[in-house]
């Protein structure tokens, strides 16, 4: 009989706790989905997300969960999912805040893939679909972005100038429209001459580029090997000569391969840094507390 | 008062071992009560809550010992990696380049590199992929000829690489990140 009472009482407390956690209201379940989100454990969060629709369809912060499931993705990486999940909000509440929001977060998402045409179509169609609307200035300042980020840095400028000076962003992109005419600027290498470079001299080619180290490696195995090559075809060595010329082609070509690659490379960090920088003086974001309120927040260096 | 189930007259005997599992006595349920409960008036709540730790710490021990984190066997229910796990996770065989013919020879040999010569020189190379398994990646990418250019300019640009590539941490090591697509996006469009 004492036995039935223990196992009775522990069945009791187990299955008072599942009823607590069924009956948990949908303010507390999105609250530790949030809290989830804000440490940066997105797959967790997704779930609690999706656990506040399930218990609570009817409920508005289901949408607040569908909207922040979107995010969740977005900020895990998982772009495909975002952007599918974001149009699917905007086309099924296109004249709410919560589908325009998903219109605008659409466009980061395509910019966060790097899509930047795409970005700036959708945040042009946004400026077109909602005139007036509060994100439009933000909107602008990222068509900028997607510009500047394929080099189109005169059609960044003005798209920067269109900001009204009413704008609480005026300042910010007063700042992007002078650094965008400092895009010529950048300092660059010549691909075809490094490689030109290293075809006459091995190693020639990285030292133009600021590649003392791989100049050095390239100089010594080209010189090793073109000289044992000559030496081999001087002693009558015919068929060693032929198995050094094969490598010492190889090398050769690589040494070509590696002067064009550096400065390639030199000029992609060189944008790269550029952008960065302009980046963090001039930053410009849309942030959302998770319960539907906006935040525009920007960020000035001096 | 306690009894084993010897001193009861349990006949293990009657066992029969069908060579597919451990040996099930053949028992009736009466005898099967009579072995678990051998005396009921006799226990004590104390014994169940000892019983009940007794089931739990193993449960939560292999809990502990079991790596924790996101995981999935559907694609509607997708997990998301850390980028460090997607870095080294193995690439999807379906989405590998098919090599070509000429190809294979070159293949072979940084085949028999890598198991043969590999295990005794390991270790050098610092970056990531290892140079070996770069030049594979190049070869089925972009053929031999393009491949074997690309895999002399790799270990021709380790040294200044080393100052501005990203370290990664691969296994228990720490390498800096140079992918064939670190290397030819200025002229392959992937």
């Amino acid at each position: 009989m004492r036995t039935r009472s223990v196992l009775l009482l522990f069945l009791m407390l187990f299955c008072g706790r599942a009823v607590v956690a069924a009956e948990m209201p949908a303010q507390k379940m999105i609250s530790f989905a949030d809290s989830l989100f804000e440490k940066g454990d997105y797959y967790r969060a997704i779930t609690e997300y999706e656990r506040v629709i399930f218990f609570h369809p009817g409920d508005p912060l289901a949408l607040t969960a569908r909207f922040q499931i979107a995010r969740a993705y977005l900020k895990g990486d998982r772009v495909d999912q975002a952007v599918e999940r974001f149009r699917a909000l905007n086309q099924e509440f296109p004249n709410d805040d919560i589908g325009k929001k998903a219109y605008y977060m659409l466009g980061e998402a395509y910019y966060q893939k790097r899509e930047y045409s795409r970005a700036a179509d959708i945040f042009t169609t946004y400026i077109e679909t909602y005139p007036g609307d509060k994100r439009i200035d933000a909107c602008r300042i990222k068509i900028g972005w997607s510009y500047l980020r394929q080099g189109q840095w005169r059609q960044a400028a003005d798209e920067f100038e269109k900001l009204p000076p009413d704008s609480p962003l005026h300042t910010q992109a007063e700042g992007l429209a002078e650094g965008s005419e400092k895009y010529p600027g950048i300092p660059t290498k010549n691909p075809t001459l490094a490689g030109g470079l290293s075809a006459v001299l091995p190693g020639a080619g990285q030292l133009y580029v600021n590649r003392p180290g791989d100049a050095l490696v390239s100089f010594l195995l080209n010189g090793a090997f073109i000289w044992a090559t000559v030496e081999a075809f001087h002693h009558d060595n015919n068929v060693t000569g032929g198995i050094l010329l094969f490598f010492e082609s190889g090398w050769y070509l690589g040494n070509i391969y590696n002067a064009v690659n550096g400065a390639n490379k030199y000029n992609r960090r060189s944008e790269q840094q550029f952008l960065d920088g302009l980046q963090d003086k001039y930053s410009v974001s849309y942030r959302y507390d998770g319960r539907g309120g906006n935040m525009l927040a920007f960020t000035m260096r001096f | 008062m306690r009894m084993t189930l010897y001193e009861r007259g349990y006949n293990y005997d009657k066992g029969k071992n069908t060579g597919s599992g451990p040996v099930i006595p053949f028992a009736s349920l009466a005898t099967l009560r009579e072995k678990f409960l051998v005396d009921r008036s006799s226990v004590h709540p104390l014994q169940v809550l000892v019983l009940f730790i007794l089931i739990l710490i193993p449960l939560q021990s292999s809990a502990a010992e079991m790596p924790w984190g996101p995981w999935s066997v559907n694609d509607d229910a997708p997990v998301l990696l850390l980028k460090a796990d997607r870095r080294t996770a193995p690439t999807d065989p379906a989405s590998k380049p098919v090599p070509s013919v000429a190809a294979t020879p070159f293949l072979w040999l940084l085949s028999f590199y890598q198991n043969v010569v590999g295990p005794v020189v390991s270790g050098r190379c610092n970056m990531y992929p290892t140079c070996s398994r770069y030049s594979v990646e190049s070869i089925r990418k972009h053929g031999p000829v393009i491949g074997i250019v690309m895999t002399a300019d790799r270990m021709m640009h380790e040294l200044d690489e080393q100052d501005l590539a990203p370290l990664i941490k691969v296994g228990n090591r720490y390498r800096y990140s140079d992918p064939v697509e670190n290397n030819d996006f200025w002229w392959y469009a992937q």
